[in-house]
């Protein structure tokens, strides 16, 4: 079945809209086509994995999703709200944390969620006890002093986080959220992100790494060469395979490095 | 190594020919033809034609040194090669080589030429001394640049270092700006130094000087002096040498910088908690208590903060040297201008961490009032105070009117100004994650330097002008009546150009979010979608181009100072005051129709710079049609 009937039953099902959906979402960039007319449907509380080889499109599709990338063609929806149309009322539904972007660097952690949290709108006794809350669930609490510039990776993932909750987005879009984070601290972001869409929240996450996507989310889309190659509920998905014997099949991929490098290492 | 170290440099430099940068290209290569003529011209006196030269290479040797700090940082950098087994004598050697080989040393190299030139034209020997000087004198230059680049970075580590760099660049800037009311009683008349030379002192200054050092071996080899010619070129390798020495080391110690920040004093800073006390919780105050700490921690707005301070109350100081008390009051205004000009890109400076204000709803209006109350907070309390004090110290009580005024209309002016040239103009540098150098800067800021004061002092027209009828006429009412002007439009303009600015983040926000991304890289101005003018505008032959960026650059030239300003004069019987205005020192009869001419030009130049891209897009549109 096509995606996009896939998206209009999936509307029609339960009666309320998706969390996100892209139609017909294309960009190049000079020659290079990043993202070919992608139609995807995430249904509102699920955990949502985007996975895909280097390059495959996943940022720039997320980036289209939320309003940072001006797409050439084809629509995105937030909970049923046109972001390129209503982009306001969109904007106030979402928490992003894009990857490889500067944030307030020349303020603390604790200046940069209070400067937010104003910054939307908030006000300021709930901004200051949820940033307090946020910092300590993710020990960012001992860099009281530490300017975000001087954030290692892990960290500025972290304060990324920290700034996409802190309003209580009703869907979360992330990309690479797991990157550079040390395993305590990802045990620990995983569990405040399954509480949240056990409450009812919808988390999407783009990810490279194809076990965490298994373990973690309950839906997943596989992007290759701009194109969406499968999407639907895991286990559909799979089909009885791992996620990464299906990824690799579908992808088309090669395992390399079992032949040439005869230098390395002798 | 070096042939490729010259390659990734050039690739990494990579950019379209805008028209600014060919505008650019073509002064250089204008003061490059002057340097040479200096020398031909003079070729039958040679000791006038040493003074000059000497003189002409030092100050190539100084733009030189500047260059990087205003050029922004888009080529290579030491820091790129951290992780590669490289010792840094051999990165230096290697690096130098890189540095060499560009569009600024090129056009410099040509100058320097000026030497070989003056050599062969009194014999060969002189002329292969000055081929050999030309090119010690290139590498000098260049080695010059990147060591004082690095001691600034070194410097910067420091509080007194920073104040101390921004004080050098500040002389610089002022220097430049009136450092002709220094140097006149210095020199006496400076119109004769074309024909008599330096004085004594100056002129055996600028032979000491490395700068000198090459002409003064190629009039040594013309006069048969072979122990000078031997001395100053030994003088050359071991300054050299030890320039490559110094610059290792500093690359050594460049590599194991920490990131580029200045420490979080905790409750007891400026803008710790105390900041969060007296600013509004709003999303107001948020934004302006994150750029009053961007200004204070960030090391390279803290230096812009500096320059623009500093060079503001040198520009009223200097010409204190030659007795001028008058131009003291005005110190705060130029310390205003001097602050639009370092706050002409400020987006540039904040990089990619423009996607938070894209996607906060109705943030980017937030964002612009917010940047504009910030700077206000800094620059409105200090250039007030340094007006009324100097203006009392000095005791020019019949300027007050005048600078209330204009102070009025200047800080409005500049603050709408800023972010205009932020929003619609940005330089993307080096992405504020990635700054580790201090000295990393936001992007060229070369063309809002020069534009920048210019559009700001057009800002203050209309204030200027009600004061000075008042001053003309001694008509006390009309003088204080600019203050009111004054604050009209610069509240007018400081709300109305800040409204233009966010409106357009609000609709090119996703753009301007991939420019800073990207940079200004060829790939960048690929994706952008071009607009039928830019289309035009890239198919306009070079020469048109040229005539489009000269009108566009210079158009106001003949038209205000030279045009309007003198009309003002005449219109008001102002004849003491005749400065610059060429038709005020015409005779009588030849006043007006000066006037009238030098209008006209500017004018003309000005439907030039708009007509010759429009024509072009109608016939191109039109051949588009036909085929």
């Amino acid at each position: 079945m096509d995606t996009r009937d896939n998206a209009r039953l999936a509307t029609a099902r339960n009666g309320q809209p998706l969390a996100l959906e892209l139609i017909d979402l294309s960009k190049t960039f000079g020659e290079t086509v990043a993202v070919d007319h992608i139609n995807l449907s995430v249904p509102r509380g699920s955990f949502f994995g985007l996975v895909g080889p280097n390059g495959a499109g996943k940022t720039t599709a997320l980036s289209m999703a939320v309003g940072l990338l001006r797409p050439d063609s084809g629509r995105a929806r937030i909970l049923g709200v046109d972001v390129w149309d209503e982009p306001i009322q969109a904007k106030t539904l979402i928490g992003v944390l894009p990857d490889g972007m500067a944030l307030p660097e020349r303020l603390t952690g604790r200046e940069a969620l209070m400067y937010l949290g104003l910054l939307r709108g908030m006000d300021e006794a709930t901004v200051r006890q949820r940033a307090g809350e946020l910092l300590n669930v993710l020990e960012l609490d001992r860099n009281e002093h530490t300017l975000v510039i001087e954030y290692s990776a892990g960290m500025r993932k972290k304060i990324g986080l920290a700034m996409a909750v802190l309003h209580n987005p009703r869907l979360l879009i992330l990309d690479e959220p797991f990157e550079a984070v040390d395993p305590i601290s990802a045990s620990t972001v995983r569990v405040i992100l399954q509480r949240y869409v056990a409450a009812g929240g919808t988390v999407i996450l783009s990810s490279h790494v194809m076990a965490l996507v298994e373990q973690i989310c309950d839906h997943v889309a596989i992007i290759a060469r701009g194109r969406i190659v499968a999407a639907g509920p895991l286990d559909e998905v799979r089909g009885g395979d791992s996620l990464e014997d299906r990824f690799v099949e579908l992808v088309g991929a090669q395992i390399a490095g079992g032949e040439g490098l005869s230098w390395l290492a002798t | 190594m070096v042939s490729n170290l010259i390659r990734m440099n050039l690739a990494m430099q990579r950019k379209p020919w805008s028209g600014a940068r060919i505008f650019w290209l073509s002064v250089g290569l204008l003061l490059a033809a002057g340097t040479i003529a200096l020398g031909v011209t003079n070729a039958d006196n040679p000791p006038l034609a040493v003074d000059l030269l000497a003189s002409a290479c030092a100050a190539w040797t100084l733009g030189m040194a500047l260059a990087p700090v205003f050029s922004g940082g888009g080529g290579i950098r030491a820091e790129h090669f951290a992780l590669l087994p490289i010792p840094p004598r051999k990165l230096a050697a290697g690096l130098l080589g890189a540095a060499l080989v560009g569009v600024l040393p090129a056009v410099a190299l040509i100058a320097f030429a000026a030497l070989a030139i003056f050599g062969f034209m009194h014999g060969i020997g002189p002329g292969l001394i000055g081929v050999a000087v030309t090119l010690l004198q290139l590498i000098v230059a260049v080695l010059l640049a990147r060591v004082v680049h690095g001691v600034m970075g070194q410097a910067m580590q420091t509080q007194i270092g920073m104040e101390l760099v921004a004080f050098y660049i500040a002389l610089l800037v002022a220097m430049v700006s009136v450092g002709w009311f220094a140097i006149e009683p210095l020199t006496g008349q400076t119109a004769e130094v074309l024909t008599e030379g330096w004085p004594p002192a100056l002129s055996t200054a600028f032979r000491v000087l490395p700068s000198g050092w090459g002409i003064v071996a190629v009039d040594a080899a013309f006069k048969g002096e072979w122990g000078l010619v031997i001395g100053a070129l030994l003088a050359f390798g071991g300054l050299i040498g030890g320039l490559l020495l110094a610059w290792a080391a500093l690359l050594a110690r460049s590599l194991t910088l920490k990131p580029a920040s200045r420490s979080v004093r905790g409750s007891a800073g400026p803008v710790g908690p105390a900041l969060d006390r007296w600013l509004p919780q709003n999303r107001l105050g948020a934004v302006v208590a994150r750029e009053l700490r961007a200004w204070v921690r960030d090391p390279w707005r803290a230096l812009e903060l500096r320059i623009a301070l500093w060079s503001g109350l040198l520009m009223g100081a200097i010409p204190l040297a030659a007795g001028f008390t008058e131009v003291l009051p005005f110190a705060g205004i130029t310390i205003v201008i001097m602050g639009s000009v370092v706050s002409g890109n400020l987006l540039g400076l904040d990089g990619s961490a423009l996607w938070q204000t894209i996607l906060t709803p109705g943030a980017e209006r937030i964002d612009i009032r917010g940047r504009q109350w910030a700077w206000l907070l800094i620059f409105g309390p200090v250039s007030l105070a340094v007006t009324i004090v100097f203006t009392l110290v000095t005791g020019h009580h019949w300027a007050w009117p005048l600078v209330l005024a204009l102070e009025a209309a200047l800080l409005g002016g500049a603050v709408g100004l800023m972010v205009v040239f932020s929003v619609f103009f940005p330089s993307p540098g080096i992405d504020p994650r990635m700054r580790k150098n201090p000295m990393d800067s936001s992007g060229e800021m070369v063309t809002g330097a020069i534009v920048m004061p210019w559009l700001a002092g057009l800002t203050a027209l209309p204030a200027a002008a009600v004061s000075i009828m008042g001053l003309v006429d001694d008509n006390l009412l009309l003088q204080w009546l600019g203050v009111p002007v004054g604050m009209l439009t610069g509240i007018g303009l400081a709300w109305g150009l800040g409204y233009l600015a966010y409106r357009r983040l609000e609709a090119r926000g996703p753009e301007l979010l991939n420019l800073m991304l990207k940079g200004a890289t060829p790939q960048a101005k690929k994706d952008a979608k071009p607009s039928p003018a830019d289309a035009a505008w890239k198919t306009l032959p070079l020469g048109k181009k040229i005539v489009v960026y000269v009108c566009g650059y210079l158009f106001w030239l003949p038209l205000l100072p030279q045009g309007l300003v003198p009309l003002v004069f005449k219109l008001f019987g102002i004849d003491e005051v005749k400065s610059w205005f060429l038709a005020l020192y015409l005779p009588d009869v030849w006043q007006w129709p000066a006037i009238l001419l030098m209008i006209a030009i500017g004018v003309g130049m000005l439907v030039l710079m708009i007509q010759i891209p429009r024509q072009h897009q109608q016939q191109r549109a039109a051949q588009l049609r036909e085929q």
